[in-house]
């Protein structure tokens, strides 16, 4: 029996069914191309994990109300100054892993607390506000690895000998040490358990921070800030929270992504990066207000899966310039359709 | 503030004054170090060579939204005096009317563009001596280098605004042919476009899924080849892990893929010291297991270019050099790149406009 | 004329409607009485074309069929409707909600270009918004955002959009004198009896059974979507009472000399100030004792309700404010809070509630964050869970003490009808055990039979754990039965007070008598 007033209703989820309907047809297509299917589902299955963690990382920042973190560069940006550090001190392995994290957590708190008290400034706007300071924040950094006084040479530029190369290869450091982590292979299907186990604990984590009464009171907020003040919630500093709680689980999710990427991607490469985060979330069916972790699992899923089935089999059925094409066609679709479809759903609710 | 460009102003009418004691000045003309570092760096090597004979400028960082500011920089060192000789190095198009204008008043001003990229007859009418990659040739040589490391198929990684170049387009069809003639299987994959949305993230990560499809399906006797630069930092990576064959990057250098693919640390003091790093990357793919598996150029052209631009010019100017040929440029680049250079005319009825061709280092 | 012919509607199995037939004539004020949930809004909502999904039975007005499907249409038939909640546009000023959609354009470009895109006149709707202030007996600048309105003025705004009309044949109003208070009711009725002399008809829902009383010329009373009664001619709000509730109900009263006001003090205001939007008190000396409930009576923006937000640190105050000899910082509620004074506020769709959560996390989560009530301890008491078993007991517990009509605790709150919601509001404040509760206007929109459960509750909260209520309404009737003294606010200050124990007549005399004096 539920506590909270939800549950996994099918008709809630018809566009969560379509994208899957879509899946299976399109994993059907693979099959008939003789695509190696076993190695795709590993593939998803990767994904998932490295992608997760950054989509789990919007929760907060959506339940207390500050909407969907447009600003995840910033986010970004500390999990790569953590990294950065556990690099510079040539830390290895998990160890070095862990490290990596822990670097970020701190960068993430400092940074995630410059950041809140920016969008406690412009409440109501807050996603066009977190784009912004994510834009912004990336030239700030931009500036920031060019003259960081970072020493180990495997990170500097290789003519100057000064300043981060944009991309900083984890070979020898950490690369796929949650990936390989008690991996094994099943019917070709080669299953990624250290990274799913790492995701799934973080998801444990905040579904279950989400459960107590300090998590309780953020959704509060989100829901109606008048309410919350008028129930003794200190709003702002409620946001304040969610904001740097969702900074530091980025911050580790960028961790996580970079481990199974292999690479720490600097400069430019975060740009973007909030938007597939928010498309799987919206895609698990999270529209405004409150968001599950539900949402974020299946979402992240979901949206990736497509991308990695969709890829060989357009290229496999296609002209292959037709293939990029009808990709972003179908992703963007499904995501649209997803939004028309759950906008409809409400506006027949509501009236 | 008006203090200050007083002070400015004062400032730079003594520069030339100061010059004056030593011999004239080569004005070397690059992008900025964050977007393209191997130009600038090679034109920072320059001036350590020629200390107080060269005037570096670097164009604006956004040179397409700036491009008014980008002419004027160039014409004032035109304006100077002392500067007889120009080397730009910049790899954008409508730099020519400046160059058209120091060329009206100053017909003596020795010009060497590598690469500009305007229009080649009204280039070749203007500019002493205009340089580029041959990036279309090259559509035979890399093929033609990965037949001879052993490549029974060749794999071309790009996507449509990519194919959309005439350039890259062609060399991509060149490619076809090449393979042909050699009996070898061409293979063409799109991936993700980098240019659309979510920037190159999906195309990375469709990258690090497909490569190991591909070679389970052709073996590790593929060459593999990218025409956008942030692919080789995986697609080299890839290669240490699965041994199949790259035989050179979109832009052939030491420095682009390697470095971040193998971890160099390359320290300091060895920074742009190519010989070290050739030697390190050797070490790695011995280590690696990949020993003649990867190739390159062993100089970046970006690197390359400043300083022998630079020497041509001088020599031009100093009267050593009395018309640019094949023959006469040869043994110039061979001493700046320490590796031959092969020379091709842009256009037959052209005279100074060439193309360039390196020779490769295998690891 | 309109006439509904056994009009029925379904919610699925549930018949919001079953069979109700009634006929209003020109000129005719009919009112349509029933508890919370007979159905009487839906009735509203069909035939201002606001239902989705169709409906069964036959409606004809003026002579022809009538079947809306859009409020657009309705519009068309000359039908206009004055909501519960309140719509309207924050942003735009008095005069443009009111000429909203039938703004004045230029006559040459309205010939030229048509109604919808030719240029418009602001002095005209300006004008017009004026007129239209003025037969309500209103002196609001129509140039004022309708923002910074208060809730009564804005009833009053969106009363004289539906004057503007020219057009209007039905005029439908769902519990329009909710929001206002009394002098400001009289006046909206006055309105009424106008327009019906000019051969509107009128359809008319309320709560307040003697306006109903006073004003109807026709009363049907709804019991479970189906017609329970006809009056025509006169009613008496006891005849109209009997019907509705189905069975006697009895009127609460507070038994006379319960706590006073010379008892250890709760609460001691001194020189206290509070700006609330729309509402201002200033110079306020107040002791309130323990135990004991005082009223705060006033029209709608005379400052009644800026009391408890100022108290409760929900706007800007000034002066002092000693809460069990304490003093207490400004601007923080949970201050107050977890020192045992609570708020019921009277905007209960907004702050009252979290309209996406259930019926138990409504009641329990304030307890829970400021008390650690409901909580399984744990360190640090942020991340402390909730006991989930204690919860629901109390929440079935209150459920059935208060008759919160729901599926059960686990049902969202936005789904309960609005007596209901105000009845989980209650229980929200019971859960913290409060002290000191201030409730805003907590019967307002209510049906009798919930408003005697309610005040029946503040009652009892008083007597059992001795907490002192603060009470602000605008139905003297009710504090005149439940308050041990009430002053009476006007003009933004406390111009008088009135004991209790005296009769409901004399208690709204001696109401005017202090405002009179007040004023002159």
């Amino acid at each position: 029996m539920r506590f909270d007033a939800r549950g996994l209703r099918l008709d809630a989820h018809i566009p969560q069914l379509f994208i899957i309907a879509f899946l299976v047809l399109l994993a059907g297509a693979a099959l008939r191309l003789d695509s190696p299917v076993g190695l795709m589902l590993g593939d998803s299955l990767v994904r998932l994990g490295m992608n997760g963690v950054l989509a789990l990382s919007l929760v907060p920042m959506l339940n207390v109300g500050a909407g969907l973190n447009f600003g995840l560069p910033v986010a970004i940006s500390a999990g790569l100054l953590g990294m950065c550090l556990a690099v510079n001190c040539r830390l290895r392995g998990l160890p070095g892993f862990f490290a990596a994290i822990f670097f970020a957590c701190v960068a993430g708190v400092v940074l995630g607390w410059l950041y809140g008290r920016i969008l406690n400034r412009v409440k109501g706007r807050e996603e066009i506000a977190a784009a912004f300071v994510g834009f912004s924040f990336i030239s700030i950094m931009n500036f920031f690895w060019a003259t960081a006084p970072f020493s180990n040479p495997a990170m500097l530029w290789p003519i100057g000998g000064k300043g981060m190369r944009p991309a900083i290869g984890l070979r020898g450091y950490f690369a796929g040490v949650l990936n390989s982590l008690g991996s094994f292979t099943l019917f070709g299907v080669t299953v990624p358990t250290g990274l799913l186990v790492f995701f799934g604990l973080l998801c444990l984590g905040v579904y279950l921070f989400f459960r107590t009464s300090l998590g309780r009171a953020m959704i509060a907020t989100g829901e109606s800030e008048p309410f919350a003040r008028m129930a003794g919630i200190r709003v702002e500093r409620m946001r304040l929270l969610g904001v740097i709680l969702s900074t530091v689980i980025g911050a580790v999710g960028i961790c996580v992504y970079a481990q199974s990427y292999g690479f720490i991607e600097l400069y430019d490469a975060p740009l973007m990066m909030a938007f597939p985060a928010a498309s799987a979330v919206l895609a698990g069916g999270c529209l405004g207000g409150r968001a599950l972790v539900r949402h974020v699992v299946l979402g992240t899923y979901l949206f990736q899966t497509t991308y990695v089935l969709s890829g060989p089999v357009a290229n496999g059925l296609m002209v292959p310039e037709a293939a990029e094409i009808i990709r972003m066609l179908v992703s963007n679709g499904i995501i649209l359709y997803a939004l028309i479809y759950e906008g409809t759903r409400r506006r027949k609710h509501a009236a | 503030m008006k203090r200050f460009v007083a002070a400015l102003f004062v400032a730079l009418m003594l520069l030339p004054g100061l010059a004056l004691a030593s011999s004239y000045k080569v004005g070397i003309v690059t992008p900025t170090l964050s977007s393209s570092e191997d130009e600038f760096r090679g034109a920072q090597r320059v001036a350590e060579k020629y200390p107080g004979r060269i005037k570096h400028i670097s164009l604006p960082e956004n040179y397409s939204e700036e491009q008014e500011t980008a002419i004027t920089q160039i014409m004032s060192l035109g304006a100077d005096p002392e500067v007889k000789a120009i080397v730009i190095c910049a790899g954008y198009s409508g730099i020519l009317p400046a160059i058209q204008k120091i060329k009206e008043k100053r017909p003596d001003m020795v010009v060497v563009t590598a690469p500009i990229w305007d229009d080649p007859d009204m280039m070749a009418k203007y500019v002493d001596l205009c340089l580029d990659t041959d990036w279309v040739k090259r559509g035979e040589t890399i093929p033609e280098k990965a037949h001879k490391m052993g490549a029974k198929t060749f794999i071309h990684y790009s996507f449509p605004t990519h194919m959309a170049k005439e350039v890259l387009a062609k060399r991509r069809d060149m490619m076809r042919e090449t393979c042909k003639k050699l009996g070898m299987e061409f293979v063409e994959v799109m991936t993700p476009d980098p240019t659309t949305g979510a920037g190159p993230g999906p195309m990375l990560q469709f990258l690090q899924e497909d490569i190991p499809r591909q070679i389970a399906k052709y073996g590790k006797d593929t060459c593999i080849f990218g025409t956008n630069c942030p692919m080789q930092d995986v697609i080299i990576a890839k290669a240490l892990d699965l041994k199949f064959i790259m035989a050179e990057q979109c832009c052939p250098t030491p420095t682009q893929g390697f470095p971040a693919a193998m971890g160099l640390e390359i320290a300091p003091e060895d920074a742009g010291n190519f010989d070290k790093i050739n030697a390190m990357i050797k070490e790695h793919a011995a280590e690696a297991g990949c020993a003649g598996r990867l190739s390159t150029w062993p100089t970046p052209v970006g690197y390359f270019f400043p300083e022998f631009g630079t020497d041509v010019a001088m020599d031009m100017v100093d009267g050593k050099l009395k018309d640019v040929s094949i023959e006469s440029l040869k043994p110039i680049a061979k001493k700046v790149a320490g590796a031959d250079v092969a020379f091709a005319k842009m256009k037959p009825e052209i005279d100074n406009y060439y193309l360039i061709i390196m020779d490769s280092i295998y690891y | 004329m309109l006439r509904i012919n056994d009009l029925v509607k379904r919610y699925g199995a549930h018949k919001a409607l079953a069979g109700a037939s009634l006929c209003v004539r020109p000129g005719e004020i009919h009112g349509l009485a029933g508890l919370n949930g007979s159905g009487k809004t839906t009735l509203l909502n069909i035939l201002f074309g606001a239902i989705k999904g169709g409906f069964e039975g036959e409606i004809t007005l003026d002579g022809r069929p009538y079947a809306p499907r859009s409020p657009k249409e309705a519009m068309a038939r000359g039908v206009g409707m004055i909501h519960q909640e309140l719509s309207l546009f924050n942003g735009l000023t008095v005069a443009e909600n009111i000429t909203l959609t039938r703004e004045s354009g230029h006559p040459l470009a309205k010939r030229l270009v048509g109604r919808d895109f030719c240029l418009e006149r602001p002095k005209d709707d300006r004008a017009r918004a004026r007129r239209a202030l003025t037969r309500l007996g209103l002196s609001i600048d129509p140039d004022v955002p309708a923002a910074g309105l208060s809730l009564g003025a804005r009833q009053f705004v969106e009363i004289a959009r539906e004057i503007d009309k020219t057009d209007l044949r039905l005029l439908l109003l769902d519990e329009p004198t909710a929001a206002l208070s009394e002098g400001d009711a009289r006046r909206l009725l006055e309105v009424l009896r106008e327009f019906a002399r000019a051969g509107v008809m009128v359809v008319y829902v309320s709560h307040r059974l003697d306006e109903m009383a006073a004003l109807c010329d026709a009363v049907t009373a709804l019991r479970d979507g189906e017609v329970a009664a006809r009056f025509s001619g006169g009613c008496s709000p006891e005849d109209l009472a009997g019907v509705m509730a189905g069975k006697g109900y009895s009127r609460i009263r507070r038994k006379t000399g319960f706590a006073s006001e010379n008892a250890e003090p709760a609460l001691e205001f001194a020189d206290f100030e509070a700006d609330a939007p729309g509402e201002r008190l200033t110079g306020v000396n107040l002791r309130v004792g323990r135990g004991e409930i005082v009223g705060l009576a006033g029209l709608s923006g005379h400052g009644k309700l800026a009391l408890a937000k100022g108290a409760m640190g929900l706007c800007p105050v000034r002066g002092e404010l000693r809460l069990f000899g304490e003093p207490v910082p400004a601007g923080r509620p949970h201050e107050m809070l977890r020192r045992g004074a609570c708020l019921l506020p009277e905007d209960r769709r907004t702050m009252g509630l979290l309209p996406g959560h259930s019926v138990v996390e409504n009641m329990v989560l304030p307890a829970a964050w400021n008390t650690g009530r409901f909580l399984r301890r744990f360190p640090g008491a942020g991340l402390s869970f909730l006991r989930r078993r204690e919860c629901e007991a109390f929440a079935e517990g209150l459920i059935e003490r208060l008759g919160i009509k729901c599926a059960g605790p686990r049902q969202r709150v936005d789904q309960l009808s609005g007596g209901n919601q105000q009845k989980v509001a209650i229980a929200r404040a019971m859960a913290l055990s409060p002290r000191v509760l201030f409730a805003c206007e907590p019967t307002r929109g209510v049906d009798i039979a919930a408003k005697e459960r309610i005040l029946a509750l503040l009652l009892s909260i008083n007597e059992e754990r001795g907490t002192s209520v603060v009470m602000a309404s605008s139905e003297l009737e009710e504090l005149s039965r439940v308050c041990d003294r009430t002053l009476a606010a006007h003009q933004g200050r406390l111009a008088g007070t009135l004991q209790s124990g005296l009769s409901e007549r004399d208690f709204a005399l001696g109401f005017a008598r202090i405002i009179e004096k007040a004023a002159a």
